[in-house]
């Protein structure tokens, strides 16, 4: 993943957008600092970027611009937690998770009458990644853990969630985003992604 | 946070030293040591302060000597004495007709130099408005830069929308009596921006879309979209239309 990097020119020319553009969304905190990767090549320093994740942010700043000031697609995308609460009917109905998810989480004797939005975030996580087959119920489970006991820590800190298995066993991480990790020939990363983009679709699903 | 009219004022007017702590306003006219943090309404140093901690303060204005160790959040600074910060500066607007030095990054909006700063770290802000000297360690990135150069000044890269470097079309008598900081010039590595113009300038890459480039530049690469203007007293080593 973090081999997939595209240039600054490249972007530019890619999406159409302006040296003047790029910068201003970096000052209103719509592209993280840390995406602005340095690296030497033959002209020099050059700016890098995470290839899937800067397309995928400009394409949404660039359709969601005209309905909303650059401010309040910041606060879309800021990893902070706003305050949201609703019930475990509300979430169903507003087709945020599904019942599969709401029915681990109750045997994992986490359920709670009402839900903020750092929960609702960890069972929409669940549920994406369920519904996509990337993980199984089992862990599913680990998952509720690893969340509800650690995810807080990173308040207003980008992170990623990261699985790996070994030989069959399976462990999820949650690490700081960027961190560089290695482990024996044994274990497999399955999956590896950054907690951002699962807040800035729950976003705006609840906005 | 509490009512800060409620809170007590502090006056400094001897020789003091105090723990820090919240209050309403402080006034420093003697020497003050402050060893702890400092939240406040509103600061004025006209003599000599030095704090070891955090100043928050809506406003503070700096005629004296300032040494903070720690950032200063505030949403208006002007320094017109010396000021060093050691740490991060924030704040919406700032203004500097003396001298100062952050050794750490500056968030603002509106930054209007008129003295002499040196900053560490990176820049960042809307609009920068520079009449005296500049020296930016890390990258500036602002959406309209405008710079007269009296002096040397520098940065190590640029990006923004608009930038404007130029040379002040009659030397003031001030920056040219006292005959420091060199002969009027930029140096960088790296500019990029929508609109460009630049005179004086020492740079290795310029990358935008309408660029000119004036009188005493020297630049190794010019790459632009849109159009490209070049003074005959400007070295430029390639230029490539991309």
């Amino acid at each position: 993943m973090t081999d997939d990097l595209i240039s600054k020119k490249e972007l530019l020319d890619l999406t159409g957008i302006s040296y003047g553009q790029l910068y201003r969304w970096k000052r209103k905190n719509l592209i993280p600092e840390e995406w602005f990767i340095r690296k030497s090549s033959y002209t020099g320093q050059e700016t890098f970027f995470p290839k899937q994740q800067i397309l995928l942010r400009i394409d949404k700043i660039l359709n969601m611009k005209d309905g909303l000031s650059l401010d309040e697609l910041a606060d879309v995308f800021s990893p902070t937690l706003g305050e949201v609460e609703m019930s475990e009917q509300q979430l169903l109905e507003r087709n945020i998770v599904s019942q599969i998810s709401l029915d681990l989480l109750k045997e994992a004797g986490r359920e709670q009458p009402l839900y903020a939005l750092e929960q609702i975030m960890m069972l929409y996580v669940l549920d994406e990644l369920l519904m996509s087959g990337d993980i199984t119920r089992q862990e599913g489970a680990l998952l509720i853990d690893v969340m509800s006991e650690h995810y807080y820590r990173f308040t207003g800190r980008p992170s990623e969630l990261v699985l790996i298995r070994k030989m069959g066993v399976p462990s999820f991480m949650l690490v700081t985003a960027g961190t560089e990790f290695y482990f024996d020939n044994g274990v497999k990363v399955v999956l590896r992604q950054p907690m951002g983009t699962f807040m800035e679709e729950l976003k705006l699903k609840l906005g | 946070m509490e009512e800060r009219n409620k809170r007590n004022d502090l006056n400094v007017a001897g020789i003091s030293q105090t723990a820090g702590g919240n209050f309403h306003r402080v006034s420093i006219d003697g020497m003050a040591k402050v060893n702890g943090n400092l939240d406040c309404t509103s600061m004025e140093v006209n003599g000599t302060l030095k704090m070891h901690g955090a100043l928050t303060s809506e406003s503070a204005a700096i005629n004296g000597m300032c040494t903070l160790n720690g950032p200063l959040t505030s949403s208006r600074v002007r320094v017109d004495g010396m000021t060093t910060i050691n740490g991060n500066l924030h704040s919406p607007e700032l203004e500097v007709n003396g001298k100062c030095t952050v050794r750490g990054r500056v968030d603002g909006e509106r930054i209007d130099i008129g003295g002499v700063i040196d900053i560490e770290g990176d820049v960042q802000c809307e609009t920068l408005n520079v009449q005296g000297n500049i020296k930016i360690s890390g990258f500036l990135n602002a959406g309209t830069v405008e710079i007269r150069l009296h002096t040397s000044s520098s940065a190590k890269e640029i990006g923004g929308e608009r930038i404007d470097i130029r040379r002040k079309e009659q030397q003031n008598g001030f920056w040219k009596s006292i005959g420091l900081g060199g002969t009027p010039s930029f140096k960088t590595s790296l500019i990029e921006g929508d609109e460009i113009v630049l005179e004086d300038t020492e740079a290795d890459i310029v990358r935008g879309s309408n660029i000119h480039i004036g009188r005493g530049c020297n630049i190794r690469l010019v790459e632009y979209s849109g159009e490209l203007e070049v003074d005959q007293d400007a070295k430029v080593g390639s230029s490539q239309r991309i």
